[in-house]
């Protein structure tokens, strides 16, 4: 599929962003949550359990869901589950699912479950915070905290100069929703990227967020190639060859990629293609022989 | 599967391009064939090919 086709994931890079950068999501969006962890304390990310939980039809790309061990500062464990609702638009049946996740945890596993949603969906009056059933008297009110991205819409200028690493899938996020000229997103997508090297994060931090605002906020083929030149430029400019020393191990795998091709369907000599390209001969003929084992 | 970011997809599609024009060059293969096998625009190979001829040249 081309990339001009390819419609906006934010399901995958949220669930990376929340296990890369968990403690910065709950300071930013839940504070109140934030207060009560412990930090000191490890964190642990129970994608099994959670697995276990989610039924067959509910595994697909539209919620990204993490259920994460931590610790309060009480000095007990509690189990917290991020529900980030990624689809786009108001349902129906969201609150029911929060409260049908939080119970089969429970029912499961025996836990109290810190259920928290976050909404991505540009509807300002879409919010739903409680589940709540009654009938003949007995009765269910399920509630729990949720936050709306875009109540961030007119704080954007707060995102972009908060300190907190997360303001900036935050921000992402926002502008994948809320930008619909690729013009315009390529400015925005590029800006967070600019941030990334004026607030002089490391090279592992630049290349983490890199990752995440690029899969965040995609942009059709042509301005793709704008904007590689646009960061090769910058990297030139700040003399920080984070992005463009990734792009080169890309570049180095294409051409071996294409080397494997090459060697196989013209029938050339392995030691002449590894001599001609400066590749190492190990290497190729390790990656030959993985090619082939996989055809069979 | 990993995400592959938009830089790094890009880098690739030049690294398989650099890599087609050093065969073509270097082993004497049809470039029309090569572009074939390897799912490259023909017409981009050529104009490659050319753009290095003339630098070569100069």
């Amino acid at each position: 599929m081309s990339e001009t086709m390819l419609p906006q994931d934010h399901d995958s890079p949220w669930k990376e962003a929340l296990e890369l950068r968990f403690p910065e999501f709950l300071a930013l969006l839940f504070p109140d949550v934030n207060q009560l962890v412990d930090w000191q304390q490890p964190v642990s990310f129970l994608d099994k359990e959670l697995q276990q939980i989610l039924p067959e039809a509910d595994n697909g790309r539209t919620y990204a869901d993490k259920l994460v061990q931590v610790a309060f500062k009480d000095g007990r464990t509690h189990w917290v589950l991020i529900h980030v609702e990624v689809q786009g638009e108001p349902e129906k049946a969201f609150v029911k699912r929060m409260f049908q996740y939080n119970y089969r945890i429970r029912d499961k596993y025996d836990k109290d479950v810190i259920s928290l949603a976050v909404l991505s969906d540009t509807h300002g009056n879409f919010r739903p915070e409680r589940y709540e059933f009654e009938l003949a008297g007995c009765e269910i009110t399920f509630t729990f905290p949720m936050v709306k991205l875009l109540d961030w819409k007119d704080r954007l200028d707060a995102l972009l100069s908060s300190q907190n690493v997360f303001s900036l899938i935050v921000a992402a996020q926002l502008q994948a929703k809320l930008l619909k000229e690729p013009e315009q997103r390529l400015d925005a997508k590029f800006q967070l990227i600019r941030l990334l090297y004026e607030r002089g994060y490391s090279k592992e931090q630049v290349i983490e967020l890199f990752r995440l605002i690029d899969w965040m906020i995609r942009l059709p083929d042509n301005l793709n190639i704008e904007f590689k030149e646009r960061v090769d430029q910058l990297e030139e400019e700040q003399n920080m060859a984070y992005v463009t020393s990734v792009e080169r191990i890309a570049m180095q795998e294409g051409k071996l990629d294409q080397a494997i091709q090459m060697i196989k369907d013209f029938n050339l000599s392995v030691k002449e293609v590894a001599e001609k390209y400066q590749l190492p001969l190990n290497e190729l003929m390790e990656r030959l022989n993985q090619n082939e084992s996989s055809r069979h | 599967m990993a995400y592959v970011t938009s830089v790094e997809r890009i880098a690739m599609q030049e690294g398989k391009l650099e890599a087609a024009i050093q065969m073509v060059r270097d082993f004497q293969l049809s470039a029309k064939e090569v572009a074939e096998k390897l799912q490259i625009p023909t017409q981009l190979l050529l104009e490659k090919l050319n753009q290095l001829d003339e630098s070569s040249k100069k």
